[in-house]
């Protein structure tokens, strides 16, 4: 521990009442009498309650601790993460969320494998979910290490570990009931933190955004902990990160298309009681986040211009130290402390936590349900009793959850929204294209849909993982939208060629069936 | 069946119909911040840059507005839907 570090008492203690509150909702939904009470709630949640725990699941660390941070590390540039991860929601509300709530299945591998009567299909699905939501856990274990650290001045492994074992025993006891109750607090927990950070700068400090963008843009010297030069006409302008039109472009498009690919964002529209519920869900989603994107790169830039001040704007030299070497993720706790002292860092890093805890527990349950539900039940055993589906399902949480330890170790040097980005990428280019084509194109065949999941998985594993070794244009710092386009691609052409062989019987057999419950009225 | 069909394509429509301009909207933003800077980075309004103002906030109000009107209109094309085909 650093010399004449003091544990932040009062942080500690609105962090332990949230905690304490999770642990009490968690006990109080521990019982679970189907599969469906442990998965979707029983089907039954308030458009308001579930948008606050959809916000609160989308809200992860990589939009709580990441948007500020790379705002902070990449000025204008970064405002881009904000707005794309808003407007996701676009597709999500306009292609599927009333037609996937009225389809009414589990997950995401349940939709392509009741569509297409697949079981390849449903096998692809349960990868494309693991792999998304494991590249997504890996940002989120992240900034518990870093902000655990901060604040206890604790080895980033030992944080590591100390919160999954945490999310693990939550989840896996509360399942989807306690999620949501605990998501709801989280969210507002999350957002009232974000919504302070904004106003104390604003309110009590005069730092308008106007003032702070022309401050910044008007500086040109050394980083004042690094002595690096520091170009403000750079950082508040375009392209002062993002160089390449093509990967701007790609970006932009995982972003705007991989939250209609997420595993545990799409999980949620199937607890809303009817679709016209999903879709007013969306509604209350788009004012609570975009609020909170409004707000976020803000706080990013005026802890870029504090620190720039540094001394002058009283900033304390650990705090400076920290946004000097962390400030990529921690820009948002350092903000609370600055401005508010332990009271607003213990809400800070309590909207942290809850971020984080909300997002990662979300995650397991997808996890979960593809491994327990998609995986166990449907492919090796379609008869197993209910009670057993309970017990796989939380044997399934314990697994996912304890993966979070080596996937917050090889995570610890990366940028939180940066690497959330990828896994948006690979929503996008998985999930997206299946599950858009295979809700509005009756003539889409199962090799189209087996096709699409095999480029989208494949494609984003070399793009992302295998970067170095492909020819220099087809290097993308992002390559979501490349990829997606090239699975949609694939859905049509193998679509066709099979439709061509094949006729009418290249179609599932139920196609107008399948068709009248996804667009015609809603079943009883 | 055929109805069925004709809703398909009355609701893809409704959702191209709002889905493709907005999509355009929020790609063309980009592509003049980043191919055309010097036309928006000169700008202020209320001494605020042009190019946050378009990308930091102006998006999100617009959206609103847009969405808000999009649910009703797909809900009362619910509510048609439900109207005629409910009892078959």
């Amino acid at each position: 521990m650093e010399a004449g570090y003091q544990i932040p008492v009062m942080a500690l203690v609105l962090i332990g009442a949230m905690l304490a509150f999770t642990v009490v909702t968690t006990f109080m939904f521990r019982r679970q009498k189907t599969s469906a009470d442990y998965y979707l709630a029983g089907r039954k949640v308030n458009s308001f309650i579930n948008a606050s725990a959809i916000s609160s699941d989308y809200l992860s660390a990589a939009s709580f601790l990441g948007v500020a941070g790379v705002a902070f590390l990449f000025g204008f540039d970064g405002i881009i993460y904000a707005l794309g991860f808003f407007v996701g929601y676009i597709a999500l509300l306009l292609f599927l969320a009333s037609p996937l709530r009225k389809f009414g299945r589990y997950t995401v591998p349940d939709f392509v494998s009741e569509r297409f009567h697949s079981k390849g299909a449903r096998i692809l699905g349960v990868v494309g979910v693991l792999f998304i939501s494991l590249f997504y856990m890996a940002p989120q274990m992240l900034g518990a290490g870093k902000v655990m650290g901060l604040l206890l001045n604790m080895s980033y492994e030992k944080s590591i570990v100390i919160i999954a074992l945490i999310i693990t025993t939550y989840v896996t006891v509360g399942g989807m009931k306690a999620t949501t109750v605990n998501q709801l607090v989280q969210f507002w927990i999350l957002f009232g933190a974000m919504f302070l950070l904004a106003f104390i700068p604003f309110m009590a400090k005069g730092y308008t955004y106007t003032d702070v963008v022309a401050f910044i843009s008007t500086f040109k010297g050394p980083d004042p902990m690094t002595g690096k030069m520091f170009d403000g006409v750079a950082y508040t302008h375009p392209a002062y990160w993002l160089h390449s039109l093509k990967d701007t472009l790609s970006l932009l498009l995982a972003l705007m298309f991989g939250t209609a690919g997420l595993p545990h964002i799409l999980v949620r529209f199937y607890t809303a009681p009817d679709g016209k519920a999903a879709r007013k869900t969306v509604i209350y989603v788009l004012f609570l986040i975009g609020m909170f994107y409004i707000l976020s790169p803000y706080v990013g830039h005026v802890v870029r211009y504090v620190y720039l001040q540094g001394e002058a704007l009283g900033v304390s030299p650990h705090l400076m130290k920290w946004l000097a070497a962390n400030g990529k993720n921690l820009a948002v706790p350092v903000a609370g402390s600055h401005f508010g002292g332990q009271v607003l860092l213990g809400i800070v890093v309590a909207g942290a936590f809850a971020a984080i805890l909300s997002t990662v527990a979300g995650l397991i349950i997808a996890c979960a349900g593809a491994i327990g539900h998609d995986l166990v039940v449907n492919v090796f055993n379609p008869n197993m009793p209910e009670r057993s589906r309970v017990l796989v399902a939380r044997v399934a949480s314990i697994g996912v959850g304890l993966l979070g330890i080596p996937l917050g170790f090889w995570a610890e040097n990366m940028q939180i929204a940066v690497l959330v980005g990828l896994a948006f990428a690979i929503a996008a280019s998985t999930f997206f294209p299946v599950l858009v084509m295979g809700v509005w194109w009756p003539k889409m065949t199962r090799n189209g849909a087996c096709a699409g999941l095999v480029v989208g998985i494949v494609g984003s594993f070399f793009m992302i993982l295998g970067k170095d070794m492909l020819p220099h244009f087809l290097q993308y710092q992002n390559p979501g939208g490349f990829v997606m386009l090239l699975s949609f691609l694939a859905i049509y052409a193998a679509s066709k060629m099979e439709y061509a062989s094949k006729g009418e019987a290249a179609l599932p057999p139920d196609t107008r069936e399948v068709m009248a419950i996804l667009h015609g009225p809603e079943q009883a | 069946m055929d109805r069925i069909e004709t809703i398909r394509k009355r609701q893809l429509g409704m959702a191209l119909g709002v889905g493709i301009p907005y999509f355009a909207f929020v790609i063309g933003i980009f592509l003049l911040v980043y191919l055309a800077p010097a036309a928006v980075t000169g700008v202020s309004i209320v001494g605020f840059p042009l190019h946050y103002w378009l990308v930091a906030i102006a998006i999100y109000p617009v959206t609103w507005a847009l969405f808000i009107w999009y649910v009703g209109r797909a809900n009362a094309l619910e509510d048609e839907i439900e109207t005629t085909l409910g009892g078959e």
